[in-house]
């Protein structure tokens, strides 16, 4: 299983814990978070405010500042390409002088182990970001040209200026910005075309994962649609993969390949989006099905989550979701549930969770006790093991 | 408390809203120029009936919460009328404005700037109980709080009295605003987008909670909404503006299932919809189908409400465009059972020779979203081939 995986892995996530120290006690922000990212891969994050989602993207693209301190895991690169699958290769590629760290190509990259050279060499290069404010990302003082020659001249100092100038355009003809906004201010565009110019600047070294943090959530309807489209376009395009994070789990149905469900730093659910949507194995996946109405079908009435979100500071025992939980019993609120694979006919227990997804088999694993052979005999409820029909 | 609790649908509006227009002036740039106005809302018509929501669904900068806001007399309407109990509102302050907020109250956007953080929940909700003379004594106050704090699920109401906004959730400031709002007994709430800043699983709850307080207290809702959705989940009513112009409006589940203008389909192949992609049969990586939902090759976004386009201002953006479109507002069609649409592909004088664009793009459901989606893939490469 695991031998076959790695060539096509391209980021690994092992065991991973983000606190944050303060004077009225440590917040566990992400707590022992494992998953692996495929190359060209959607990966969705999902989860309410507060549950770790944009802590965990930050610790991968070492963002974290104190009081934020990773207590444990690594963050594993595998810069090797696999195969030029998807589109031509960029010019940029080209001129990349080596993997960070000037380690072989097929070396795994430790990112939590970078010094600050191969760390700036390793941004934007290998793994780019698109943050939540398209507002407030940008320089309010230079032009968005400016902005995108900006990261070229910083990781390629000897492009001349008319190349730089050149490949800004081609970037911003990439994301349906006519060339003649080279010039614009980001006062003088619309919140669309920001976040547009952001996700130009996030392509500009043609990096191979790019983690957008809530990139519409400011944005209406059809413009969040229009840059969906533009994103997948592009994913199919360069083959890049894409760690999507947003508290809208609709949307994110709809575009990711795998879907992790985040609830109070843990990952309570991840499989793959048709999967969490035809059989939701967590109650609180099954909740977040349940909390968003529907365009079609019948009108009912939607129950939604009871109670809110935990406050961090003090996390419930045992499973952190139990206090909301309908299906909750003695176990939940004493032993945290590990995130073990479940197929629908059997729960395997014990197995070392290193690679909790693998390409062809596409297991899905909940951190639930209701999926536990030994705690829970009988087995989930009928009204979560059926198919959720929406 | 509302008196007029009627019987049937039929009951007599509340608040009322007619042609209501509302321009705001820019400040010059140039000393000689002619003065500029940003034309924020056109022409807003709306009636808010006892027990019933009626949700106004639209773009950022189409005017939407103008309309609340005219409603609710934070701003002076430029033109029109706006009646309540079929008194025209005339209050532009003192105690004629406090009578009439004492009947119309809002709930807004943001409950984390809504509320003063240096104030504790008791403060907010004491004030409008006693403004509005509702509590005569601190003990009176007490008890019309711990009950307010009751109705709003927000129990032990003794352990919420005392806390300050940055104690709460947001979910909870939403309820204490909600509270807030309710404590002046209205008949009309007005909800400026009341969840759009909340939690997912808590959005559900605080729609509930209004849902509920329309049926118990026989409130007219205003329900502002950017989501078709969750306006199909709770309002009887749904009205569609773009850009300032009301463009579509009828029984909820008319409008969202046989949407008429090419504004609202549009909007309705935009929303996230994962019942969309569970029904499809693409398998794995299948997501290629993602198609913008725009079909034309214009802006997607709103066009300047400063120089607005004339005519129908979603001409621009409208793959059936006509001629007539830019010159002049189509009129308002009534399609039957409540149902109108203002749009020129389903006028009578367009009939004969626009009765087969219409039948071709009158939608049905899900046909309409394919079929807009059709449209798109068309479009798309010729819009890449320049």
């Amino acid at each position: 299983m695991v031998t076959e995986v790695r060539t096509n892995t391209l980021l690994e996530i092992n065991h991973l814990s983000v606190d944050y120290d303060s004077t009225r006690g440590t917040v566990h922000a992400v707590n022992d978070v494992s998953f692996t990212i495929e190359r060209g891969q959607i990966f969705g994050l999902a989860g309410e405010s507060g549950s770790g989602k944009s802590t965990l993207a930050y610790a991968i693209a070492r963002l974290l500042q104190p009081p934020a301190v990773v207590t444990q895991g690594q963050v594993l690169y595998h810069p090797h390409r696999a195969a030029p699958s998807a589109g031509t290769l960029p010019v940029n590629r080209q001129a990349k002088l080596g993997s960070p760290g000037g380690s072989k190509d097929d070396a795994v990259v430790d990112v939590l182990a970078l010094n600050p050279d191969q760390l700036r060499a390793f941004r934007w290069r290998d793994l780019s970001i698109v943050f939540q404010s398209a507002m407030n990302a940008l320089n309010p003082v230079l032009d968005i040209g400016t902005q995108i020659t900006d990261v070229l001249h910083a990781h390629n100092p000897l492009m001349t200026a008319a190349r730089a100038r050149s490949r800004a355009v081609e970037l911003l003809q990439l994301v349906g910005i006519a060339s003649d906004r080279l010039h614009s201010y980001p006062h003088e565009l619309s919140g669309g075309m920001r976040q547009r110019a952001i996700i130009a600047i996030a392509l500009a070294l043609d990096p191979e994962i790019i983690i957008m943090d809530e990139p519409t959530t400011a944005l209406d309807v059809v413009v969040q649609r229009d840059i969906l489209a533009q994103i997948m376009r592009l994913r199919n395009d360069f083959g890049f993969s894409v760690i999507f994070i947003t508290h809208d789990l609709s949307l994110l149905l709809e575009i990711a390949d795998t879907i992790a469900i985040m609830y109070a730093g843990r990952i309570a659910e991840i499989g793959t989006s048709k999967d969490l949507l035809r059989h939701p194995r967590h109650p609180y996946t099954y909740g977040l099905l349940n909390s968003f109405p529907s365009l079609r079908g019948p009108q009912s009435r939607l129950t939604g989550i009871p109670g809110s979100p935990p406050d961090l500071r003090s996390v419930p025992p045992g499973c952190a979701f139990h206090p909301r939980c309908a299906f909750a019993f003695t176990a939940c609120h004493t032993i945290v549930p590990a995130l073990l694979p479940v197929t629908r006919e059997k729960v395997y227990r014990g197995v070392p969770l290193v690679d909790p997804l693998s390409v062809g088999e596409q297991v899905t694993c909940v951190a639930c006790h209701l999926y536990d052979a030994e705690l829970n005999p009988e087995g989930p409820p009928k009204r979560l093991e059926s198919e959720h029909v929406n | 408390m509302s008196t007029n609790t009627a019987t049937s649908t039929a009951t007599e509006p509340v608040l009322e809203a007619v042609h209501l227009r509302k321009v705001f002036p820019l400040h010059k740039v140039k000393p000689f120029s002619p003065p500029q106005v940003v034309h924020a809302v056109e022409d807003a018509s709306l009636a808010l009936r006892p027990g019933r929501a009626t949700a106004l669904v639209g773009e950022s900068g189409s005017g939407k919460t103008t309309v609340a806001r005219l409603l609710a007399r934070l701003y002076t309407p430029t033109a029109g009328t706006i009646r309540y109990r079929e008194e025209t509102v005339k209050a532009r302050g003192g105690t004629a404005l406090r009578a009439y907020r004492r009947h119309v109250q809002m709930v807004f956007q943001d409950p984390f700037s809504s509320l003063n953080p240096t104030h504790t929940v008791r403060h907010h909700l004491s004030r409008p109980l006693r403004i509005h003379g509702h509590a005569h004594s601190a003990a009176e106050e007490t008890r019309l709080i711990t009950s307010l704090l009751e109705r709003v699920n927000l129990t032990p109401a003794e352990q919420f009295i005392h806390k300050f906004p940055h104690q709460l959730s947001g979910g909870q400031r939403q309820r204490v605003a909600i509270a807030r709002a309710l404590a002046a007994k209205p008949s009309v709430l007005l909800a400026d987008e009341p969840v759009s800043m909340l939690d997912v699983s808590i959005r559900l709850d605080v729609l509930n909670l209004l849902s509920r307080l329309k049926e118990e207290e026989d409130l007219a809702l205003l329900f502002i909404t950017h989501d078709l959705a969750s306006a199909r989940y709770f309002a009887e009513e749904t009205l569609v503006m773009y850009a300032g112009q009301m463009v579509e409006g009828g029984p909820s589940e008319e409008v969202i299932q046989r949407s008429k203008h090419p504004y609202t389909q549009l909007l309705l192949s935009a929303a996230p919809d994962p019942d969309r992609f569970g029904s499809s049969d693409q398998q794995g990586n299948g997501k290629g189908w993602i198609q913008p939902a725009l079909p034309t090759s214009g802006s997607v976004e709103l066009p300047s409400l400063i120089n607005p386009p004339g005519g129908c201002r979603f001409h621009p953006r409208c793959p059936h465009a006509m001629p007539v479109c830019s010159q002049q507002f189509p009129p308002r069609t009534e399609l039957g059972g409540g149902h109108w649409v203002n749009c020129f592909l389903y006028g009578a004088e367009n009939k004969t020779d626009q009765a087969e664009t219409a039948h071709a793009f009158s939608p049905r459901g899900k046909a309409s979203l394919e079929n807009t989606r059709s449209t798109i893939t068309n479009r798309r490469p010729s819009k890449e081939d320049k």
